[in-house]
């Protein structure tokens, strides 16, 4: 079967500062991978590369077979890949339900519309309530974002992609500020209710990467520096000197 | 809001028949003036995208207007046909060069685009009559009805923005005036979701250029004159003033603000020789001690009075 | 052909003494714009200031060669006073709202000015040795605008000296990217930040009394003057240094050239040029790389 996403020999430069180097790993249908490494190792740069944001110097990044080189974000998403930020990118006046209606809208084509409520505008309002539903804030669709607390604002800004129904979902750190409870119940959602889609997850907390991904990627200064399952990651050497420490157990 | 229409409306005729013709006309110009300003609030309020050229629109369009009228003669539906084509004609040239920079150079690059409109009105003797401007234009007519003196420009110049404003409002309720500001608040997520910057912000534009365009199509009835001053970037300086005054992100500030500076300068400068000095006065004292505007004072107000 | 080949040396003299005039202008701006982030509409204001100073002190009768610095420093304390109020508010504010104040108060200066001055067009009493012209290729050109070619280059060579490669350039681009950190060590930002307007200020006010000579004097001088500076600019690009000396020279070289070819459509003939420049690159000729995101 065809990878979802396939990177091989990717590279970028700023400068003289070589930000990712050689990066080649595979993302297969509906799979689930982790990627982790220390500040500064080139997680979001490799999204922002990925996503189309940043163009690579080097390599192919092939989405379902189909290589991807020169193609702008917006198709990028059309095809079927969607991301978050490590920042919360929310529209804080307006509700949680309109914002992720925001993000159906575009994608059932209706996003630019002036007269009449297409299918689309109707459906969007649906989907939205849907999504905020299944990850547990049905209570909160119409109250404005800026309300929301900061664990909820988070979880908004992971469903505004999700809305996509994508193919592949690149989260960069969406766990940031949430409980652990959180975390887990966002991620439990994501693949519970969204199987189909895979992801890319970039979190701080260990705990979660290994605890919601079949496979982890891990990277140290702009290079991969290995790719397995949790149990393999944890027991490598290099792995727990350039990111566990040699504390860890 | 169809009761706030048909009083507007009522409100109106009874002006017409009891101002005389200097008020009327002076009411007129506030109006279109308030229509341009109310198309650039699309931009800069809801859109974020801060133009110094918006004049070239608006006066672009009331040059060609004004060229039409001389050579077919005053009808309504061609002045407005003629200016609307040209205010959208116009903005699309601008768009397709300013969208493709970020924040600060999209600022100059309105100016710098705004200006070269100006070269060509200023510059192109034959047509435009260089420094003097157009003068000796047709009365309005509608068909076969001729609409002279002051009362039927200014119950036009009433319908009109009446018309615009209730087509801006629809827009930014509707799905395409939400992605706007969108775009504004979060560009970078609005890519991520699959909105293309571009799309969103030219149409924003278009309809900008479309409703300046049909304000200032009736524009050079007001004086019966048109000149190379109403395209300048000061002209569009002038107007980013009175969408300040007025109120940022309101549509209806723009009418605000456009009384108040038309108010000031008309008045100042039947009473000083320095009125340039002034005015520059009205800009500095506007965003120190105003920056939010006639209507974002009144709702500060009224939230401080509930 | 000689003749051709004469006029054509004389009009790349021409286009390059425009262009050292619209690179010291426009590093002025540039250094506001892009180390500070503040739109300064009032630098054409500057500019005309400048000239006036110039023109007043050529035909006193003092020292020709002091009438530059004056300049310098009249347009200078003008920007010291500004910085104090109302810019030092205006640095964190949106740019609308830096376009707005500095543009009221360029309306200002300039009715001033027209009090002050008048409204005839002013023109310098050159002194002697600027005076006249040199024979390039049997075609004549004034010796001043080689003066402008000379005092273009090495102001400008001075001025990437100071910013570029010593420590209180250092400190400057330390600040711009990280006030905190430089303020930790010690250094007054706020100082920084006032010593940048005054140099931008001042800068305005020395091409202004050399311009002078050029353009000469008059109300809507300072107008035209603040449009080729941000056009200098935003062609070039900003935050480099070369970026700015490369919008000069493009910008020089494109009026000059039109003037010569379309002399009705000139302004907009080179602008029509510089927007289709624009459109190719859209962040200026030379754009340092930035990260995104």
């Amino acid at each position: 079967m065809t990878p979802i996403l396939a990177l091989s020999g990717v590279g970028k430069r700023f400068g003289a500062f070589a930000a990712l180097t050689d990066i080649g790993f595979e993302i297969g249908e509906r799979e689930a991978v982790g990627l982790i490494g220390p500040n500064g190792a080139g997680k979001t740069t490799l999204f922002n590369v990925i996503t189309g944001f940043l163009p690579p110097d080097a390599g192919s990044i092939r989405f379902a077979g189909q290589d991807l080189r020169g193609m702008p974000p917006t198709r990028r998403v059309a095809r079927g890949m969607a991301r978050t930020f490590q920042t919360a990118m929310v529209f804080p006046g307006l509700t949680a339900r309109e914002n992720i209606a925001m993000a159906v809208r575009e994608h059932a084509g209706d996003g630019l519309r002036w007269f009449g409520g297409g299918r689309g505008t109707a459906a969007a309002d649906d989907t939205a309530a849907r999504l905020l539903a299944e990850a547990g804030l049905g209570h909160r669709a119409d109250t404005p974002l800026r309300d929301l607390s900061h664990g909820e604002r988070r979880i908004v800004d992971a469903l505004m992609p999700l809305a996509l129904s994508p193919r592949l979902l690149l989260l960069d750190e969406p766990t940031a500020g949430l409980t652990r409870a959180e975390s887990d119940r966002l991620l439990d959602m994501l693949r519970r209710h969204h199987p189909g889609t895979a992801l890319l997850l970039v979190a701080h907390d260990i705990d979660i990467v290994f605890g919601h991904c079949a496979r982890v990627v891990v990277m140290e200064l702009g290079r991969v520096i290995r790719v397995g399952t949790p149990d393999e990651v944890r027991a490598d050497a290099d792995v727990r000197r350039a990111y566990l420490g040699s504390a860890a157990p | 809001m169809t009761r706030a229409v048909l009083a507007a409306a009522l409100l109106a005729v009874v002006t017409a028949v009891l101002a005389d013709d200097f008020l009327l006309r002076f009411l007129a110009e506030i109006l279109l003036l308030g229509i341009a300003v109310m198309s650039l609030d699309l931009l800069i309020g809801f859109g974020g995208l801060v133009s110094l050229g918006h004049a070239a629109l608006f006066g672009g369009a009331a040059y060609a207007a004004a060229i039409a009228a001389r050579a077919w003669g005053g009808d309504v539906l061609l002045m407005l046909g003629a200016g609307i084509a040209t205010g959208t004609l116009l903005a699309a040239a601008m768009g397709v060069v300013i969208l493709r920079s970020g924040q600060l150079f999209l600022l100059i690059l309105t100016l710098l685009t705004g200006q070269m409109v100006w070269e060509v009105a200023f510059h192109w003797r034959d047509v435009t009559g260089g420094a003097d401007g157009l003068r000796g234009l047709p009365a309005l007519s509608f068909g076969p009805w001729a609409l002279p003196g002051a009362q039927p420009l200014f119950l036009l110049a009433v319908l009109l923005a009446i018309l615009a404003w209730l087509v801006a409002r629809s827009y930014v309720a509707a799905p395409i005036g939400r992605a706007l500001v969108g775009t504004r608040e979060q560009p970078i997520r609005m890519s991520a979701l699959g909105y293309s910057l571009f799309a969103v912000r030219f149409r924003a534009l278009l309809l900008a250029g479309a409703i300046a365009g049909a304000a200032g199509a009736l524009y050079p009835f007001v004086n019966l004159y048109v000149g190379p001053q109403s395209v300048h970037w000061t002209q569009s300086a002038a107007m980013v003033i009175m969408l300040v005054i007025g109120g940022i992100g309101s549509l209806w500030g723009g009418f605000l603000g456009a009384a108040v500076y038309l108010g000031i300068q008309t008045y100042l400068s039947a009473w000083t020789d320095r009125w340039q000095l002034c005015v520059g006065l009205v800009f500095v004292l506007t965003v120190l001690l105003l920056p939010n505007g006639i209507a974002g004072g009144m709702r500060r107000w009224r939230g401080g009075a509930e | 052909m000689p003749d051709l080949l004469g006029y054509a040396a004389v009009q790349t003299l021409n286009a390059l003494s425009f262009s050292a005039l619209l690179l010291l202008n426009g590093l002025g701006l540039s250094v506001v714009l892009s180390l500070m982030n503040f739109v300064n509409l009032t630098h054409g204001a500057f500019f005309l200031l400048g000239s006036y100073v110039g023109i007043f002190w050529l035909g006193s009768g003092a020292p020709w060669w002091l009438a530059f610095p004056a300049a310098f420093l009249a347009s200078g304390l003008v920007g010291a006073v500004l910085e104090r109020f109302p810019f030092r508010q205006f640095y964190a504010q949106p740019h609308l709202m830096q376009v707005l104040l500095t543009y009221g108060l360029s309306l200002i200066f300039a009715d001033l000015m027209r009090w002050g001055f008048g409204a005839q067009i002013l023109t310098p009493e050159l002194p002697e040795t600027l005076q006249g012209v040199v024979f390039i290729l049997d075609m004549p050109f004034p010796i001043f605008r080689l003066f402008l070619i000379g005092a273009g280059v090495a102001l400008g060579l001075a001025l990437w000296l100071l910013l570029d490669r010593t420590v209180w350039g250092a400190v400057l681009r330390a600040a711009v990217s990280d006030r905190g950190i430089v303020e930790t060590l010690g250094i007054d930002t706020r100082r920084v930040l006032t010593l940048v307007l005054v140099l931008s200020a001042g800068l305005g006010g020395l091409s202004g009394a050399l311009g002078a000579g050029m353009l000469a004097a008059y109300p809507g001088l300072d107008e035209e003057v603040l449009l080729l500076a941000l056009v200098t600019v935003v062609v070039g690009g900003l935050g480099s240094f070369g970026g700015t000396v490369a919008g000069a020279l493009v910008v020089g070289f494109a009026l000059t050239f039109s003037k010569v070819w379309f002399p009705e459509f000139a302004n907009l003939a080179a602008f029509a040029v510089l927007v289709l420049l624009l459109m190719l690159r859209p962040s200026g000729l030379v754009a340092p790389p930035l990260r995104r995101i």
